[in-house]
């Protein structure tokens, strides 16, 4: 998913992921060791949270696609299986889980069949029954909605049926429920590596089936988790109260949540909202410390600050079907071109500079340097390519600060190397729209990518697989299209089920992280991004979990 | 005066129905390329871009268009392309804001204004007079957005100096009264600098002009005290043009004028929502905000018409 | 208004003149612009203001001339890297930042601050400071009054024509000419200002303008001109109007009809000659409130695009880093306050000489 204001659109039309995730053998970021649930901050309840939130695109579980809203779904829409709810630093925090099911599915037919069975006695925050035919129900309102999530789904048998048509779909006959025993099987067309992760995002969260099948927010749909949604007001505020009929401890990963009641505000002034914690009006500020006063508030607030890395990667998309970046070595001078060092400046110091397209925490991540900073190198490579005097046209997004900044650098970088470059600001809620149709024949710009789910099919599959480009709502900018890595991102996506994090695999992944960069030059990775929580005096900054992309308010305590 | 308001009332509704043409015409045709694209936002196929083609009536002809968004607006169910919400009420959400805005500042501009003017044409041409001129044209010539940030960067903590203030936001009035007002002091001061300097300027001129006028030496030379003359005579017949100016100004930041200190200040008013609606070039929104702020101004114009007309018997409306 | 600098009221009529210049001398006839010129010329004030704005607009066309002699950095050209010399020591012109990995746990290192107004101990460069990304403050500060004073003047310019010719057919011929022009300057009246120009600004950004002929791309300055030049029509036109209504009931339009002439040479050589003095004063005020606007719509986005310099879009880039860089808005609020400032009081001047009883006055 793309970052704050960002419009996200990730359609994933994917052509067969493949491979089971094993429930064993760690996975992802964290150390390995301990497993399971948080339960080490229950008890600490309290009466109210009052947080400052950034704005959101949807409150709607089956359309959001932003992290402002994803932190708030962990406890409100859980899936069949989720995702641990542990601190990255200490615990395996990719590891898959029971959620509303028993277990994390029975596997059979090669990959290609999931049993699920639902725990007994479960009820939504509005009083229903979740009943297995809610899962169904929820990924056709998903189609007929048009959610950006149904990319996820072209592997489920029948599911094509629904997308071709969703005013007509009622029912898909990969998707075979009972709800007397409370059973969900699913029938994939080819094994799927990570489909255990797709049943944890919260598309596929179920909702009650009487849900309306349009985008819900006033209020939300009803929860299945031990918080619902009680109001939301966008770009406003929001409200979230204790499910009534949540069980405690009736699942284990997910924690029982320490306040009554979570009172928000949404703005996306940072200054505001770090001056309205700091003054502890309120007591967690979810966006970013503004980068201008960074070192004032970590000099002064030093013990209320956690920093995160993030699975988080920001790029520069460069577009191979026109010129000059149709031609490799121009693609390999803008990297050349680029001081990966100033656009962390230009983020106060907040990034990790990175020129892998995966994240350092993946398992599949293996650092490569193959492009430092050298602007003669660069520029001798744009003569080279014969391109030198193009004009380029830079897409950015205007009304982030930061990112106009970044385009501009770009810009600038780019003249100097021998290209005729200009600027083309465009609003954060049309950029990626824009962008991301092939009739704006965008040159070069900026973009970002926050994993959905840590695995590199999210990675590869979405952004760089040329058999998924589209005309419109395209997610891979640059058009990258090279037959071999399309067959080997495939081919990784359908591997048995157990060899999905094994080192022969894991390698895999990495050389096509490697060849992309070092042979093609797809794009252009400058940094790994880092965020930032700010607690008021009140809170005990010991209870924060940061489970992957973000903090779990539920787990907070107070001193 | 009667057939007089009448007419007035339906060229007002003349102008609003061409004002909403207008602001359609601005963001439908002048950009031109396919808005169903730029709308459908989160959808991938085109079998749904023809979908909200159908559903918002894009497809068909554009004065078809504009008329349903027009009676959509009227009863209250305008959605935005955007984020689907309900466009009245998001006006309705932002006018207490901007009338807490508007009114105070308004409040302020007034009579400072009036105070500031009244001093400089009685010192007129003394140093206090000069100061005060001074004062006031330095007052316009400084662009609010700027004002508005020296304001919140000096006096509202960014340099890490105490705050004074708080750092912008807004606090509803049955909230907290206090905060309320806290927050909204800076806000009004940045407004209504400007305008204090300008209606400061326009009544000394005013009453510099009126003190030459034969009623006022008639009324010096029966003998009343200059006081007397100034508040009973003088001022009010140089108030009149101010109020007049002030109904117009008073609706304009009603109607979402106001748009640079809601922004700078990130005050949720109706100016700010437009400024959002632009970014995101949300029609419905802008049509809601646009002809919401057109009916202040061709209201107060006709009320300030009548007004000066009753105020000054020379005035006849016609 | 009488204007400061005058020591006492005087009209400077021809009347009182001639009492200055003693009894018993010959009167001289002077004319009106005679008269109007000499009031100018002894209001001190206003003339100093003048000399000051004019000296902002030299400043602004010799920018040039700044980048190739003093600062050597051009004004979209990005030094992030760079480093300067000052005081004999090498230092970079943005510090930089980091997030090191120690432990699984990031320690931050707040980076990115420029360096701030060094007047001059960096030899030409930086005078008044960098921004985020290195380029020359100062050098951007003159291009972008380039830019902002351009828009300003050329939309004023742009705008007291229109009017002035709207104005003469509307209070000319009357009837439904008048009807017709006065229900466009009410509706242009009727759209909130701030808020037509960032319409306008906005919907012409984005794909620029291609019809009847003319292209202009997204960033083309004309496109705010236009805006401009267009939102302020009726400040002009109605006052204007106003003044065209009154004269033309008077003897010397109706003895040149008389005397066969031409509704096009009766407005041009008869009555616009009459309002040659409200236009003048008009003009100049509206350049004021035009840099103004052009100040607004940048900083809102619906003016001037990045990376191209303005005083309105330095107010916006600066805006977020005042704490560790202010010199990016401070300069660029103060530029356009002198400025607008000299403009205003130089116009009030002008207004005193030209019509001492000042009958004339922007409606707001």
């Amino acid at each position: 998913m793309k970052r704050v204001r960002s419009v996200a659109i990730a359609t994933v039309v994917a052509a067969g992921l493949a491979l089971v995730m094993s429930a064993c053998g760690g996975g992802g970021g964290g150390s390995g060791g301990t497993t399971t649930s948080s339960t080490s901050t229950a008890g600490k309840t309290f009466p109210t949270l009052k947080v400052v939130w950034g704005t959101t695109d949807y409150m709607d579980p089956g359309l959001s696609y932003r992290l402002e809203s994803w932190q708030l779904f962990q406890d409100t829409y859980l899936g069949l299986v989720v995702k641990a709810r542990v601190s990255c630093n200490t615990d395996d925090c990719t590891k898959i889980l029971p959620g509303l099911a028993t277990t994390t599915g029975t596997v059979s037919d090669g990959g290609k069949h999931y049993v699920f069975t639902l725990r007994k006695g479960l009820k939504y925050s509005n009083g229903q029954p979740i009943k297995a035919s809610d899962f169904p129900a929820t990924i056709i309102r998903d189609f007929k909605m048009s959610s950006p999530g149904i990319g996820f789904f072209s592997n489920i048998v029948g599911s094509d049926a629904c997308e071709a048509n969703p005013p007509k779909c009622k029912s898909i006959s990969g998707i075979v429920t009972n709800d007397t025993a409370g059973t969900v099987q699913i029938s994939l067309k080819e094994p799927e590596s990570d489909f255990l992760y797709v049943m944890s995002i919260p598309f596929t969260s179920p909702v009650p089936a009487s849900t309306p099948q349009k985008d819900t927010e006033n209020p939300p749909p009803a929860a299945s988790g031990p918080y619902y949604i009680a109001s939301y007001n966008p770009s406003k505020s929001f409200v979230l109260k204790r499910n009534p009929y949540w069980k405690k401890g009736s699942i284990p990963a997910i924690p029982d949540g320490n306040p009554d009641e979570v009172k928000a505000l949404m703005t996306s002034d940072q200054a505001q909202s770090a001056q309205l914690v700091a003054s502890n009006q309120y007591m967690y500020d979810e966006n970013l410390l503004p980068t201008d006063q960074l070192s004032h508030y970590k000099s002064k607030y030093a013990d209320q600050i956690k920093f995160y890395t993030t699975p988080s990667t920001y790029y520069f998309f460069m577009n191979w079907r026109l010129k000059p970046f149709s031609n490799v070595k121009a693609r390999q001078a803008v990297n050349y071109a680029i001081n990966r060092q100033q656009l962390v400046n230009l983020r106060g110091g907040l990034g990790v500079p990175t020129e892998n397209f995966l994240p350092p925490s993946y398992p599949q991540y293996q650092k490569i340097n193959p492009y430092p900073y050298n602007l003669q190198k660069a520029k001798q490579l744009v003569q080279q390519s014969g391109m030198a005097g193009q004009k380029v046209t830079v897409y950015t997004i205007s009304d982030v600060a930061v990112d106009l900044s970044t385009g501009e650098y770009l810009q600038g970088q780019l003249n100097k190397i021998g290209f005729k470059a200009s600027l083309k600001p465009l609003a954060s809620a049309n950029y990626f729209t824009i962008v991301g149709n092939q009739a704006t024949k965008a040159q070069i710009g900026f973009t970002d990518w926050f994993e959905d789910y840590p695995y590199p099919s999210d990675w590869f599959n979405v952004l760089q697989n040329g058999e998924n480009i589209t005309q419109i709502h395209n997610n891979n900018y640059g058009n990258v299209d090279v037959d071999s890595v399309n067959h080997e991102i495939d081919a990784l996506d359908h591997l048995p089920p157990n060899d999905a994090l094994s080192k022969s695999t894991n390698s895999r992944w990495a050389a096509i992280d490697k060849d992309l960069m070092e042979k093609y030059a797809s794009t252009v990775p400058y940094l790994n991004g880092i965020e930032t929580s700010f607690f008021s005096s009140k809170m005990d900054v010991g209870c924060d979990v940061f489970t992957d992309n973000f903090d779990d308010i539920a787990q907070f305590c107070l001193k | 005066m009667i057939p007089f308001i009448i007419r007035r009332l339906f060229g007002m509704l003349l102008v609003l129905l061409a004002v909403s043409f207008i602001v359609y015409l601005i963001f439908i045709v002048i950009p031109g390329g396919d808005p169903a694209i730029r709308i459908a936002g989160r959808t991938a196929t085109a079998a749904n871009i023809v979908a909200i083609k159908q559903k918002l009536g894009l497809d068909q002809n554009f004065i078809v268009q504009w008329w349903d968004m027009l009676k959509q607006l009227f009863t209250g169910q305008l959605i935005s392309y955007y984020d689907g919400t309900n466009v009245v009420q998001q006006i309705k959400a932002g006018l207490p804001v901007t009338f807490s805005l508007a009114v105070g500042a308004g409040i302020i501009w007034l009579g400072f204004g009036i105070l500031v003017g009244t001093i400089a044409a009685v010192t007129a041409g003394r140093t206090t007079d000069r100061l005060i001129t001074a004062a006031a044209l330095i007052g316009i010539s400084m662009p609010v957005a700027w004002l508005g940030l020296l304001f919140r960067y000096f006096l509202s903590g960014e340099k890490g100096w105490p705050a004074l203030f708080p750092d912008g936001g807004y606090v509803p009035l049955t909230q907290n009264p206090a905060q309320w007002f806290y927050h909204l002091l800076l806000p009004w001061f940045t407004l209504a600098i400007l305008f204090i300097g300008f209606y400061g300027r326009v009544l000394r001129s005013n009453v510099l002009d009126t003190i030459n006028e034969d009623f006022v030496r008639t009324a010096k030379a029966k003998g009343l005290t200059p006081t007397r003359i100034l508040v009973k005579h003088t001022l009010r017949a140089s108030l009149i043009p101010i109020v007049t100016l002030f109904g117009l100004d008073f609706a304009a930041v009603l109607g979402g004028g106001a748009i640079i200190t809601e922004t700078v200040y990130s005050l949720h008013g109706v100016g700010w929502y437009a400024a959002q609606s632009i970014q995101t070039q949300d029609l419905p929104p802008l049509m809601g905000v646009t002809l919401y702020g057109a009916m202040f101004i061709v209201v107060f114009s006709l009320l300030v018409d009548i007004a000066y007309a009753f105020l000054d018997p020379r005035i006849r409306l016609t | 208004m009488a204007t400061t600098g005058q020591d006492e009221f005087t009209l400077d009529t021809a009347a009182e003149l001639a009492e200055e210049e003693g009894a018993g001398k010959e009167i001289q006839g002077r004319s009106p612009w005679a008269l109007a010129g000499r009031r100018l010329r002894r209001n001190h004030v206003a003339l100093a203001f003048l000399g000051v704005f004019i000296l902002v607009v030299v400043a602004c066309l010799l920018a040039p001339v700044y980048v190739s002699h003093v600062s050597h950095i051009g004004p979209n050209d990005t030094q992030s890297g760079a480093s300067v010399v000052i005081n004999g020591k090498k230092t970079l012109v943005i510090s930089n930042g980091s997030t090191k990995i120690v432990n699984g746990t990031p320690v931050v290192t707040p980076g990115g601050v420029p360096i701030g107004p060094q007047w001059g101990a960096a030899g030409g460069k930086y005078i008044l400071g960098a921004d985020e990304l290195g380029r020359d403050v100062t050098t951007r500060l003159l291009y972008g009054g380039r830019n902002s004073l351009f828009i300003g003047v050329t939309s004023a310019a742009i705008c007291t024509v229109l009017s002035v010719i709207l104005a003469l057919l509307a209070g000319y011929f009357g009837g439904t000419t008048d009807w017709i022009i006065s229900r466009i300057f009410d509706l242009i009246w009727a759209f909130p200002v701030i808020l037509l120009g960032i319409a306008l600004g906005t919907a012409l950004q984005v794909n620029g303008f291609h019809h009847f002929g003319i292209n202009l791309s997204g960033s083309s300055l004309w496109i705010t001109v236009a805006v401009i030049s267009f939102v302020f029509i009726p400040y002009i036109g109605r006052p204007l109007r106003g003044q065209v209504l009154a004269l033309r009931n008077r003897e010397f339009v109706e003895a040149a009809t008389a005397q066969g002439a031409g509704p096009i040479r009766i407005m041009f050589t008869e009555v616009l000659p009459n309002l040659a003095s409200s236009v003048l004063v008009l003009f100049t005020l509206i350049i004021a409130s035009a840099i103004l606007t052009e100040v607004g719509l940048s900083y809102l986005g619906a003016g001037v695009q990045p990376p191209n310099p303005s005083w309105g879009t330095m107010i916006e880039e600066g805006q977020n880093k005042l704490a560790t860089a202010p010199q990016i808005s401070l300069y660029a609020g103060i530029a356009i306050a002198i400025t607008v400032l000299s403009i205003n009081v130089f116009g009030d001047g002008l207004r005193d000489a030209l019509d001492p009883r000042a009958k004339i006055r922007i409606e707001h």
